[in-house]
């Protein structure tokens, strides 16, 4: 292709600095997105190296691959690094620290040299957790229950919960840095309602994370004062309780588990707004149906514990606010319907993952549903049911989420198209190998089937239904690696993408891509409301356009 | 020093020192640190709520168990 004088490249947020010094010491809330997203892609890829290794051994009944503590060890350490140093940070440290700054209009997040911090936060832990995986791993289950953790496993489990503690200080100083930057640092004229809908994720996302992380924190120091001082808080021959730790423990791992799924919401929110050429449906609602999902997600966790042991008219409130609390999620999903109802739909590979989403969240949630009912519970808590209905909304809906965001914005990131074509086919095999995976876990827990045994010789007939989810589970990781392969071969050699290639609604559109470090040259002045998809597809020459952004080109 | 909170002026010509490049104005920047500061110690009422709570509620229950226990107490580790 011939090509003129060769343009001299902007300078942006990439080319501003070489080094490694100069990534590593970073306050640019872009630069720590990125680092972030190296970090977590790794972890991703151990996490998934301990899934296939369970898929494996459970492709037949008999336990033939690994030894029993072994595998208690492979679903503990897939739980532990999928959950802490994937699912948690991923779409918050990427793109929410990538985005937020940009999207009310700021030069950057209101502590930056805390984002710093809450990365290398993030790396001692997983460092840690690595170490201890390479030493041995724990054998506890994700949940580390007591008194097994703290008084009979023989693993390094100590270590692992230390992990978690400091990447559970990533968390909360994230979750801190985007409260006060939303709070304090919208540029003039962006108002609480004219806030995209992702920030509003995130905002909830946020009060989550700092509310409910220290929960989880005082309670790994007490576990861990348990198993070393033996003070007896959870040992019942000492005066103390087991129960407490499984409250405690849920206390946040419940609200957790909306930190995960909420950022998805946001970018699914952008997705299908930009992909049918309309504003979302009931803005108000989708966002107080975000704040409404962090308050009662802090009222529900006993769900988990309908069967170990406690009151049953406590579990009778708990599970009639379980069911209050699926209410905003559903009615995000009746809005974002009612937002493709007439829309002009554009089928590009961030609409697919949402598509997806939109369906796997729907199953994910509705099973949550039937979880939330105490007689189905008795009969499905503990089978592959329960496996099934989180990987749905984990799975089939954050990460679906995560993929979606990352081929959005991807070429305000990178300044580069990702190749359309193999995207498209990405999703699908993404979207194939999910459903391959985890729909015969739905029926394998229903007729029965325990989660965390090695070993199922005694139910022989659940192979067949084992060796599908075994082959979905390839699927899918090809499904996933496809996108890694394209999106580094687009650093290189993918089509320079302009300024706003989707024609998006939002402020970090009218920067340039890859944006300057300072994001906007002069602090935008908002005179729009969200989402202005009618003034974007039909902007009248005579009107003076009300979205003009000073904006150094 | 120049007056850093008039309106209109170039943010070179009359640049504070003390003032992050990320903050428009000395006044948003302290709302920001005073506001961070709170909202720090609100996750630090979660973090040590839990503790004392437990800790209150155990001696409650096993006053007598925490009175003996006192008495075998080393006076240097406290």
């Amino acid at each position: 292709m011939p090509t003129a004088m060769p343009q001299p490249e902007r300078e942006n947020y990439l080319n501003k600095e070489y080094g490694v010094w100069s990534w590593l010491l970073t306050t640019d809330h872009k630069r720590i997105a990125l680092l972030y997203l190296v970090s977590i892609t790794f972890f991703f890829f151990i996490g998934g190296f301990f899934a296939l290794l369970i898929r494996l051994e459970l492709l037949t009944p008999a336990g033939d691959l690994v030894q029993a503590d072994t595998y208690n060890k492979l679903f503990t350490m897939h739980g532990m690094v999928m959950i802490f140093f994937f699912l948690i940070p991923s779409i918050p440290a990427v793109l929410g620290n990538f985005l937020v700054p940009m999207m009310i209009g700021a030069k950057d997040l209101a502590f930056p040299r805390i984002n710093l911090l809450s990365w290398y936060l993030y790396i001692i832990g997983g460092v840690m957790m690595l170490h201890c995986i390479l030493t041995g791993g724990v054998d506890t289950g994700w949940t580390f229950y007591a008194p097994f953790a703290t008084n009979f496993t023989n693993s390094n489990f100590i270590e692992a919960a230390l992990a978690i503690f400091v990447a559970g200080f990533s968390s909360i100083l994230t979750g801190l840095n985007f409260v006060i930057t939303i709070h304090r640092m919208r540029a003039p004229g962006m108002t609480w309602s004219r806030l995209p809908l992702f920030i509003w994720a995130h905002y909830a996302t946020s009060i989550i994370q700092l509310l409910g992380t220290p929960v989880l924190a005082v309670t790994i120091v007490m576990v861990a004062a348990e198993r070393v001082l033996h003070l007896g808080i959870f040992d019942p021959k000492l005066g103390g309780d087991p129960l407490l730790f499984q409250h405690l423990f849920w206390f946040y791992s419940h609200p957790a588990v909306y930190i995960m799924i909420l950022p998805a919401m946001g970018v699914v929110t952008e997705i299908i707004a930009c992909f049918s050429r309309k504003r979302i449906f009931g803005y108000s609602f989708v966002a107080f149906s975000s704040i409404a999902i962090a308050v009662f997600g802090f009222l529900v966790w006993a769900h988990h514990m309908f069967v170990a042991g406690m009151s049953v008219y406590a579990a009778l409130v708990f599970s009639l606010l379980s069911y209050a609390v699926a209410v905003p999620s559903a009615i995000k999903v009746f809005n974002w319907t009612a937002t493709l109802y007439k829309g002009s739909i554009h089928y590009d590979a961030p609409m697919l993952y949402a598509f997806g989403f939109l369906g796997l969240f729907t199953i994910g949630g509705l099973t949550g549903l039937f979880l939330a009912a105490l007689g189905i519970d008795v009969h499905v808590t503990d089978t592959y049911f329960v496996v099934a209905h989180f990987h749905y909304i984990m799975v089939g809906g954050a990460v679906m989420g995560y993929l979606g965001g990352m081929h959005f914005w991807w070429p305000k990131i990178s300044g580069k198209l990702y190749p359309e074509g193999w995207a498209r086919l990405a999703a699908l095999i993404v979207f194939i190998g999910f459903n391959l995976t985890f729909f015969p876990q739905f029926l394998l827990g229903y007729m029965g089937m325990p989660r965390r045994y090695y070993d199922y010789s005694h139910m022989p007939e659940f192979q067949v239904l084992n060796v599908l989810s075994t082959a979905g589970a390839t699927v899918l990781g090809v499904g996933y690696l496809l996108p890694m392969i394209y999106f580094l071969w687009s650093m290189r050699y993918g089509k320079p993408a302009s300024d706003n290639p989707w024609n998006a609604a939002g402020l970090e559109w009218k920067t340039p891509s890859p944006p300057p470090t300072f994001n906007f040259e002069e602090e935008p002045v908002v005179t729009w409301e969200a989402y202005n998809y009618d003034e974007l597809d039909a902007p009248r020459d005579d009107a003076p356009r009300k979205e003009e952004v000073p904006v150094a080109r | 020093m120049p007056d850093s909170t008039a309106v209109g002026l170039q943010n070179e010509e009359q640049h504070n020192p003390a003032l992050l490049h990320h903050f428009a104005e000395p006044q948003q920047q302290r709302d920001a640190a005073s506001l961070g500061m709170w909202v720090f110690l609100a996750t630090e009422v979660m973090f040590f709520g839990g503790l004392f709570c437990a800790y209150l509620v155990y001696r409650r229950l096993y006053f007598g168990d925490f009175a003996a226990a006192s008495k075998t107490i080393s006076m240097g580790y406290g």
